[in-house]
């Protein structure tokens, strides 16, 4: 059994075992981000355009019909703002590992 | 100064009391708990100005959490020793929690300066919940739907301004109205869901996610501990229910400090998530 290093801490413990960092702290921080920012717009992609397609309904009188497509349509277009964001961020990270490698 | 009983007696206790002849065979049905176990009868009331105030047992509970934390706290670093000893120690576990295992991991080595900002709330808000299961307080601050709302008002009026401070007020707003990687024609739909995103459904869900919590647990607990006293009664099924609901609540109890502990442990993450995005913004 060896002593712990400088950076050990008792509240990292659960990464003592790992023998390489295939994660960084950098990398792991923007991924618990985008996960919070992602689900976030999910529900606002939802809530938005269904409200849209409500009022719309109201103004033109099919009352069902505009808000189940605003509805779809809102959670169409979070699913691909978040496949979009989310496939920047793929190619940011393998822009900046091939800087780091080189 | 009239004290109304029903303002500091449990919820539990004060719905049971109502009926204490309603069992199971008295055909009284099951007094089944509603919102109304939130309700307190005000202690004290007074008028500063226009303003009304009126204390109940939920403003005494969070005072106490308030003092207690103080207390804690200003008792462990009263002398700080360079090797920490009794209270001190507990205290820097608790530093230190929040120091290497919200902020360092979720804002960086720049967070350090949140640091008393997240262990301020993570303490209150653990504490504030943690009073749904002391005996006699019996009730979480945080499941009174202000108390959360106020605590995300806090937050949200801390990250939004250290966005524009840090970013400037266009590069903020841009950086969180046009997500990169997204064609320019689409802004036009996205943008609007960006700022309802970031501006209105963050501190929305970032209050009702402790509340929710908090008061659905809370209600659990009060509608197994009517159960068990409901079902209290000379009869096989009276005595066997009301021992397995008994059994619940208590493992309900047990299962809420889970709880209690992992929303304040969210709440203060959250916190960190927004302060995070404010300080380094995406490109």
């Amino acid at each position: 059994m060896t002593a712990p290093g400088a950076d050990w801490s008792p509240y990292n413990w659960y990464r003592s075992g790992a023998r390489k960092r295939t994660v960084t702290t950098d990398d792991a921080r923007r991924m618990s981000n985008s996960a919070w920012v992602n689900s976030s717009r999910l529900i606002s992609g939802l809530i938005l355009y269904t409200g849209l397609g409500w009022l719309v309904s109201r103004w033109i009188g099919h009352q069902a019909l505009c808000m189940a497509v605003g509805a779809i349509a809102g959670l169409a277009l979070s699913y691909y703002l978040m496949f979009r964001s989310l496939e920047h961020e793929r190619l940011e990270d393998e822009e900046r590992h091939s800087r780091e490698s080189t | 100064m009239h004290v109304a009983w029903r303002s500091l007696v449990s919820a539990e206790l004060s719905v049971a009391a109502s009926g204490l002849d309603c069992h199971l065979m008295a055909d009284c049905g099951f007094p089944a708990p509603g919102a109304e176990i939130f309700l307190f009868d005000q202690i004290a009331s007074f008028t500063i100005g226009n303003l009304e105030f009126h204390i109940t047992k939920i403003t005494i509970l969070l005072f106490l959490v308030v003092f207690l934390i103080l207390g804690f706290f200003i008792y462990a670093f009263r002398k700080p020793k360079l090797v920490p000893r009794g209270a001190q120690n507990v205290g820097e576990m608790g530093y230190l929690f929040i120091r290497d295992g919200i902020s360092r991991d979720i804002i960086g080595k720049d967070g350090d300066r949140f640091v008393p900002f997240l262990m301020a709330f993570f303490f209150l808000v653990w504490l504030s919940n943690f009073m749904g299961i002391v005996p006699f307080a019996q009730i979480p601050v945080t499941s009174i739907f202000a108390i959360p709302v106020a605590f995300a008002i806090i937050v949200y009026i801390t990250w939004v301004p250290i966005g524009i401070y840090k970013q400037g007020f266009g590069g903020f707003f841009k950086n969180m109205l046009f997500p990169p990687g997204v064609p320019k024609a689409m802004y036009i739909l996205l943008t609007p869901l960006e700022f309802l995103s970031n501006m209105i459904v963050r501190p929305a869900t970032h209050a009702i996610r402790l509340f929710a919590n908090m008061f659905a647990g809370h209600l659990l607990i009060a509608t197994f501990s009517i159960a068990a006293f409901y079902l209290l009664s000379a009869s096989v099924v009276g005595i066997l229910g009301s021992v397995a609901s008994f059994t619940v609540a208590i493992a309900l109890t047990g299962f809420e400090a889970l709880i209690q502990f992992l929303q304040a442990y969210i709440f203060t993450l959250l916190a960190a998530v927004y302060l995070s995005g404010a300080l380094h913004p995406e490109h």
